[in-house]
């Protein structure tokens, strides 16, 4: 049976992810917060334009790492739920119907529309979006970029892969690296990010 | 007073708006390496900026709920909204007193920021709840109507550094 994208999306945007009574908001092992994409995004980009440009790559690598590390374990969390299989178990066969069902989830969160254009399994995963948040909000502040701005989604896409092709949890971690080779904050019509296997 | 809490789910773009405002959810991992990351350029203080923004997006939002909200009058319903929308967020618990035009005070009994961090990295030597300072000072700005930068918020315990909440002190610069 094929992943239902649609399917999955509305049944996991029914629930209202709101803190309990102690303020904190638990999902599948870890803590989330709703943040608005405002804060986020003017927060990592005028800290990155306060830096040197050789430092404000640096940043950007940095933010892509952490947005890895998060989708990584997060999203283990819900692959290991009772819920999780009840909603995706009879979707998922093979580990590209479980690469599907993460993009599924992604497109959940409010990042914007991830698409999947490619995916060589094991190897190679390019996913594209006409609405980054990022992007959106970077263009909302300032002109066009010379450089790819959507570190989130960049982390984000490595981090699938690691989960779906990298060595056992929770080693595969870094298993692989993605690149943002398009993007509308530098002119692009779309975002595009190619994963691989890393080189380091 | 209850903050009303109003979630929408954009299926053509798949974007999350709480109350009118595009929002997306993030984890423990990425907010606390976020913060990480904040401190880890010596010269740029990351950890202002991060304050400054969380002032300045809240401010915003917490203005324009009130708008929304012309049922919101008295000062007590302001705060306990303010403290509900935080719980509501998931950042945690937060309690005002002595809350006037010249400043407040403000404990914390639980902070997602400074519980996900000491778990992580262990107890640090300096509070780590700027999001927090920014969100108290938002508040009081958005309620007194003043401009942006009028609160100094200092955070004097931090569950972060071992305290058994955290404590701020607000005053009118
Ligand atoms: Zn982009």
């Amino acid at each position: 049976m094929a992943v239902d994208e649609e399917f999955i999306i509305e049944q996991l945007t029914k629930a209202d992810l709101i803190g309990d009574e102690r303020g904190l908001i638990s999902f599948f092992g870890t803590y989330l917060t709703q943040i608005y994409a405002d804060f986020s995004n003017k927060m990592f980009f005028r800290f990155q334009k306060a830096l040197t440009p050789h430092l404000q790559k640096a940043a950007g690598v940095l933010l892509a790492n952490a947005v890895q590390e998060c989708g990584y374990f997060t999203f283990r969390g819900f692959i290991d739920s009772p819920d999780w299989e009840a909603l995706m178990g009879p979707m998922i066969d093979t580990d590209e119907d479980m690469l599907y069902a993460l993009v599924a989830l992604c497109n959940v969160f409010g990042v914007g529309k991830l698409k999947v254009k490619e995916l060589i399994p094991g190897e190679r995963f390019v996913c594209v979006t006409y609405n980054s948040i990022e992007a959106d909000g970077y263009l909302k502040e300032y002109d066009k970029s010379d450089k790819s701005q959507c570190y989130t989604l960049t982390g984000l896409s490595a981090g699938l892969m690691d989960l779906v092709y990298g060595r056992e949890f929770p080693h595969g971690l870094n298993t692989f690296e993605a690149i943002e080779t398009k993007c509308r904050a530098k002119g692009d019509e779309y975002c595009e990010f190619v994963v691989k296997r890393a080189t380091f | 007073m209850k903050y009303v809490f109003e979630r929408e789910f954009d299926k053509e773009k798949n974007i999350v708006r709480i109350n009118g405002k595009a929002a997306i959810g993030h984890c423990q991992y990425y907010n606390t390496l976020i913060l990480k990351t904040m401190e880890s350029f010596g010269y740029v203080d990351g950890l202002k900026i991060y304050e400054e923004v969380a002032e300045e997006a809240n401010r915003e939002a917490f203005s324009d709920y009130l708008k929304n909200h012309p049922e919101v009058v008295s000062l007590d319903d302001k705060l306990s909204v303010a403290s509900d929308m935080y719980r509501t967020f998931g950042f945690g618990l937060i309690e005002f007193s002595d809350v006037d035009e010249k400043g407040a005070k403000v404990v914390a009994p639980v902070s997602h920021f400074a519980l996900t961090w000491k778990k992580r990295w262990g107890k640090r030597s300096a509070p780590i709840c700027y999001f927090t300072k920014g969100y108290i000072a938002a508040v009081l700005s958005a309620i007194f109507d003043k401009p942006f930068g009028s609160y100094e918020v200092k955070e004097l315990d931090c569950i972060s550094m071992g305290d058994r909440i955290c404590r701020f002190e607000v005053r009118r610069i």
